[in-house]
């Protein structure tokens, strides 16, 4: 098994070879990442494809002190954050102080596939679905990504309260399909 | 990036765990799309390279265009056609000479104030002609106006209605020189309009004012003659540029050179890339036959590329790591111990050489613009080689000699094409691609490492036409 350290070496070099095994050995991962971040396959794809071009093109600048797939993950996001601000810059976010949260109890992930919670994100709004990557699955606070997307913090955590809403109600219905079917 | 505190939810938690190390393949045909895009953007590389030759070509044509301009402005004045005085000169003289004898006694004899005074009005004499002639008296002796008048009337009326007449048997100049004189004067043209800007040595010598026209084919007299189509000798200045490649590789055989070698070291490995190579020189040309020519002269070409290695050397005493480059060969190396890494690192090598071609062109379209062949053998001297590592710390300067894995004397064979135009009669401008192969290696045979190197040029000469 090839690893990190030569993997990055021989793509260094820019031998072929090694570009495609590292590939190999991450784009399920990073086209998983590149998927949340959008609403059709094709998108992720093309997201993936640009990312990993960034990354061949910009590996001799990868520094071990983070993990490689750490790395390549962020360049992943970074490149679906480009494409997302393009659709963000036609249809800005907003603050959605006056939403009805209806169902605030907690529902349990617990049995339903990644598939479908996949599904699920991708079925949010935008802006929802941006900023609920970044704050419940990549971590980041809300003034980073204020930062990250040139928005109020405030826009942040309300797009975010939203998209949490949002998730609950359908996340709700599943429940409920569930039981029905029971 | 700091991850927020996760215990205000759940929620959040779940999620993060639900989408940790979770896979989805994407569609085969990914890879190729990314594999096609990096393959692009290889050739983009190359295609800048690339857009450096057009770029060069660009120019040449624009310096071709401008000396052209220039060639037409100073030939084409806006009143009336300008030969070189020279042209002239020799023309005036040539008529003087020859129709001498007989025109020294003739009383129609022209000086060049009378030219001046005619030049102003010839066909219908004003005042002021009439003030030129009288105010010199030796010149009054010497010219009878009348004649002169009617002669140039006879001129006139035979370049607008040119008729061969008979002979006069009292003619006293050859035809050639009658001919040449008329063409070199543009005498088809003149009139008020175009008499007026002619410079003091056109007008009329001595021997038009006195020659008889009758007999002188008068027909193409008012064609400017233009440039001769060929060159015969010629001598230019020349600048190129264009690719580098040293194609340097190793043997792989330095343990008898140092001191140790690590025996876990991999093969050593040493690899150029295509580099950047000037040149500017003079050259010679000689046309040997209707086809035919040699060609030689001398340049100064000065050629880089950067070379990648995975060798450095360890200096025992103090155990500083040095980039070994072929220019550590003449290093002590008692002291060094030798070994390889597995990221290899790069460094930029300079060469500076003078070179004496000697090519044989065949001219394939010989006229005015011509296109040649060439092919042909170049001594190369190498001067010196200089070894810089990339981040500046290491810097090696070597001539060949004894302490040297250089050699001085190389050699290299030359092809190339050439596209030439003539501005002038006396200067053209050439555009020329050439591709130059060496036939050494530029190390002797005692060094570990073999350079053969190749260029492909482009460049454009300026020749002077000598005849």
């Amino acid at each position: 098994m090839t690893t990190d350290t030569e993997l990055v070496e021989g793509c260094c070099r820019g031998d072929r070879k090694f570009q495609r095994m590292l590939y190999e050995k991450y784009s399920a991962r990073l086209y998983m990442v590149a998927q949340r971040y959008t609403k059709s396959v094709q998108e992720a794809e093309d997201i993936l494809q640009e990312a990993m071009i960034k990354v061949f093109h910009h590996i001799k600048s990868f520094r071990a002190e983070a993990k490689l797939e750490t790395w390549m993950r962020r360049i992943v996001i970074n490149t679906a954050l480009n494409h997302q601000r393009s659709k963000l810059y036609m249809f800005p976010m907003v603050d959605v102080d006056n939403l009805a949260l209806t169902d605030q109890r907690a529902i349990s992930l617990e049995g339903l596939h990644v598939q479908e919670l996949l599904r699920l994100v991708q079925s949010l709004p935008d802006g929802c679905q941006v900023i609920f990557n970044l704050y419940a699955i990549e971590g980041y606070t809300h003034v980073e990504i204020a930062e990250m997307l040139g928005i109020s913090e405030g826009t942040s955590k309300s797009q975010y309260a939203r998209a949490r809403s949002l998730l609950q109600q359908k996340l709700s219905k599943i429940d409920k399909l569930a039981y029905g079917k029971a | 990036m700091e991850r927020h505190n996760t215990s205000d939810s759940h929620f959040e938690q779940e999620w993060r765990e639900a989408f940790e190390g979770a896979e989805m393949p994407p569609s085969a045909h990914l890879w190729k799309g990314i594999e096609a895009e990096l393959a692009n953007n290889e050739s983009g590389y190359y295609r800048k390279r690339l857009l450096f030759f057009k770029l060069m070509a660009a120019a040449s044509v624009a310096l071709a265009m401008v000396l052209s301009g220039m060639w037409i402005y100073t030939s084409y004045s806006p009143m009336g056609l300008h030969e070189p005085a020279s042209t002239l000169a020799e023309a005036r003289d040539t008529s003087s000479s020859s129709a001498a004898p007989s025109q020294e006694s003739s009383a129609s004899i022209v000086d060049s104030t009378a030219d001046q005074a005619l030049r102003t009005r010839i066909s219908s004499p004003t005042p002021s002609n009439e003030e030129a002639y009288s105010g010199n008296s030796s010149l009054q002796a010497r010219i009878a106006r009348p004649q002169v008048v009617e002669r140039l009337r006879e001129l006139n009326n035979a370049v607008q209605a040119p008729v061969l007449v008979e002979p006069s048997s009292t003619e006293s100049l050859p035809y050639y020189d009658v001919q040449s004189l008329v063409h070199g004067q543009h005498i088809a043209h003149y009139d008020e309009e175009y008499m007026e800007p002619l410079r003091p040595e056109f007008a009329f010598t001595p021997a038009l004012g006195e020659v008889n026209l009758r007999g002188v084919p008068l027909v193409g007299l008012g064609k400017k003659r233009g440039p001769k189509s060929s060159e015969n000798l010629w001598a230019g200045l020349n600048l190129a540029s264009g690719s580098f490649d040293n194609s340097i590789s190793t043997s792989g055989n330095f343990a008898p050179a140092f001191s140790t070698m690590d025996a876990s070291s991999s093969e050593p490995e040493v690899s150029s890339s295509t580099g950047m190579a000037f040149s500017a020189g003079m050259g010679l040309g000689k046309r040997l036959g209707r086809r035919f020519v040699v060609l030689g002269g001398f340049q100064y070409g000065v050629m880089q590329t950067t070379t990648s290695s995975n060798m450095y050397l360890v200096n025992a005493s103090n155990m500083e790591r040095q980039a070994m480059h072929i220019n550590a060969s003449g290093d002590d190396r008692s002291t060094l111990s030798f070994n390889t890494t597995d990221v290899p690192f790069e460094y930029n090598n300079r060469f500076e050489m003078v070179s004496i071609p000697f090519q044989a062109g065949y001219y394939l379209i010989s006229g005015k613009l011509s296109w040649m062949i060439s092919a042909g053998v170049s001594s190369d001297i190498l001067l010196k080689s200089i070894a810089t590592s990339t981040d500046g710390t290491v810097r090696s300067e070597q001539r060949p000699g004894d302490a040297s894995d250089w050699r001085a004397l190389n050699w290299s064979g030359l092809m190339g094409t050439l596209v030439s135009y003539q501005l002038s009669e006396r200067y053209s401008l050439a555009l020329e691609p050439s591709y130059r192969m060496g036939l050494n290696s530029l190390t002797d045979t005692s060094s570990q490492y073999t350079s053969i190197p190749n260029s492909l040029m482009v460049g454009f000469r300026f020749n002077y036409i000598l005849q």
